[in-house]
């Protein structure tokens, strides 16, 4: 990543948008690009350590986002609706959620407040409604990061890695 | 595309990185699902549309928008594209023209799909 890049245009490059402030004052930026590079040149092999909640209520994009994660090493849960999120994060310790935003019983949008509520957790927005209102209405909500479908892996991947990173630094 | 053109029912280069993502023995059942997963959709459209139900069909088609941009099902994610938005504005004359061509649409998707899973499986 060249010096004079901003984490703005970073993400932009990632189909990725900041939406919190956390997200744009901290971190050296540089450095996290080579760890991340790092990271992916290595042998691929094994699990991280980072167990991610994946909310979505269409089959197929559970199935292929959470194809990208487990390729990439990370442990995924797939459920339909933030509800079952709320309820597994409940029950089990999470490092980051990345939630759609039209699901039913509860939507996106109400499940980061809820979430906001009660903790700090990564929150990303995956979604195909990228509107002004709706980038809006997600920052209000409390994510951290949106990300437009359709997702490439290595763009999640790295937008994963560095909100984690981040997160922990904290 | 906004001009009405045509365009070919399945891009390519977005079905190939979705393979490279993925992986190529996962495709077969990733189409499947997305397959059976629209044509539920559209069903549901077509009922949202009988009964004047435009939030339903704004929600059906915006998910449709969505997974149909996954496989590259251009003209499917087309036609949901401009069907979420005439829903969202009670544009019944645009959602009933929409609608009716989403079927073939799918269809055309469901083809490109199946010739590309034989494709890979041979």
């Amino acid at each position: 990543m060249p010096k004079s890049q901003t984490l703005t245009a970073y993400l932009d490059d990632l189909n990725a948008l900041p939406l919190s402030g956390r997200v744009q004052c901290d971190a050296d930026f540089e450095n996290l690009s080579r760890w991340i590079d790092g990271r992916q040149a290595g042998d691929g092999r094994g699990m991280l350590e980072w167990h991610v909640v994946l909310a979505d209520d269409d089959l197929s994009n559970r199935m292929v986002i959470g194809s990208l994660l487990k390729k990439s090493g990370i442990t995924v849960t797939c459920v339909e609706n933030g509800r079952e999120a709320l309820d597994l994060l409940d029950r089990i310790k999470v490092d980051l959620v990345l939630l759609d935003i039209n699901m039913p019983v509860m939507d996106g949008l109400e499940t980061a407040r809820a979430i906001r509520a009660r903790s700090g957790l990564p929150l990303i927005a995956v979604t195909s409604d990228v509107s002004p209102k709706r980038i809006a209405e997600m920052r209000d909500a409390g994510f951290d990061i949106c990300m437009e479908k359709p997702i490439r892996r290595d763009n999640l991947f790295r937008v994963i890695l560095g909100a984690l990173s981040r997160h922990i630094a904290t | 595309m906004t001009d009405g053109a045509p365009s070919p029912p399945i891009d390519h280069t977005t079905l190939k990185a979705l393979e490279a993502d993925t992986s190529r023995d996962l495709m077969p059942e990733l189409v499947q699902v997305f397959l059976k997963s629209a044509g539920a959709r559209i069903a549901q459209i077509t009922d949202h549309a009988a009964a004047g139900r435009l939030d339903g069909i704004a929600a059906e088609a915006h998910a449709l928008k969505s997974s149909s941009a996954t496989f590259g099902a251009s003209e499917v994610r087309w036609i949901s594209a401009e069907l979420e938005a005439a829903s969202k504005a009670g544009d019944q004359a645009t959602i009933e023209r929409l609608a009716a061509g989403l079927d073939q649409a799918l269809d055309a998707a469901q083809a490109a799909l199946e010739d590309y899973v034989r494709e890979i499986s041979g």
